[in-house]
């Protein structure tokens, strides 16, 4: 994904949202940093959670400009192919309107 | 004897003659007189009173008249508008089709006055009530939203294919992500959930 997300940087917004509930926001970005990550990090609730469904680490949901989900990824599925053809969609569909 | 008898009786004949012919010559001149004197009086008002009445009728007619024309004068120079039941404002002389509920019917504007035909219009489905549009194109002809795609029967969930529930986000940049953001700005987003410890 690091190698990836840069490339659609500028027409779709990648988030790296902390499920946990023990991590404040200061630690989450000494984190990020520490790890280098190039995109945005941030936190949740259990309310957004529970309505998108999440419940294991590393899930990951596309959500298109128009507000709808046009991919979704559990716990070790999708591959680096299958993230490019996601951004590759959802660029693709900005770049229309 | 007996002629002093006739003499007293002719006298009293004479007298009652007298009498008689007075009293009728006295009565007839004072109903003459009343009679006159009442015709008198009511030709004396009765053209007063009628000619006062037929005069201040005539005035205010005129002032009617006056205010009338005034006003016409001043709507021809700037006819009021119509607004239609859609909200949309019309000038005076406008004719057309109605809008929102309204769409079947013909409208047209006058001064300020809006008359349209009182046909019933059949309820079409999908259509927004209510709108502030001019629907001289009744909505459930409207053109596809440029760009995108008809969403409206899709149902919120967290499936692909779904609508996505309403969400926040709080960034390490101290900014919040709404869900309601990515519609407004266009703004696609790839969501990682991750845990760091």
């Amino acid at each position: 994904m690091m190698e990836i997300q840069p490339r659609f940087v500028e027409d779709a917004m990648f988030i790296a949202v902390d499920i946990g509930d023990g991590v404040d926001l200061g630690e989450l970005n000494a984190f990020s940093q520490k790890q280098g990550y190039p995109w945005a990090v941030g936190r949740t609730n259990r309310e957004t959670l529970k309505s998108l469904d999440v419940t294991v680490q590393s899930t990951k949901i596309a959500i298109d400009a128009d507000g709808v989900i046009v991919y979704r990824a559990g716990y070790g599925k999708g591959t680096g192919k299958d993230w490019i053809s996601v951004f590759e969609k959802l660029t693709e569909e900005t770049s229309e309107t | 004897m007996k002629l002093l008898g006739v003499l007293t009786v002719l006298a009293g004949i004479a007298l009652l003659l007298a009498a008689i012919g007075c009293s009728v010559g006295a009565g007839e001149p004072d109903v003459q007189e009343s009679v006159e004197s009442i015709g008198k009086q009511e030709i004396a008002v009765s053209p007063t009173s009628i000619q006062l009445a037929v005069t201040s009728n005539l005035d205010s007619i005129t002032d009617v008249k006056v205010d009338a024309e005034s006003l016409q004068t001043t709507n021809v120079r700037d006819p009021k508008k119509c607004i239609l039941s859609g909200g949309k404002t019309v000038e005076s002389g406008w004719s057309g089709k109605g809008t929102g509920d309204n769409y079947c019917n013909d409208c047209f504007c006058s001064n300020g006055a809006l008359g349209c035909t009182k046909m019933l219009c059949r309820v079409l489905p999908n259509r927004e009530s209510n709108t502030s549009l001019p629907t001289d194109i009744p909505s459930a002809h409207k053109p596809p939203v440029v760009g995108g795609e008809d969403h409206t029967n899709r149902r919120v969930g967290h499936k692909v294919g779904d609508i996505s529930p309403d969400f926040s986000i709080l960034l390490t940049t101290g900014e919040t992500l709404y869900s309601s953001n990515i519609r407004s700005d266009r703004m696609p987003v790839f969501l990682f959930f991750f845990s760091p410890t």
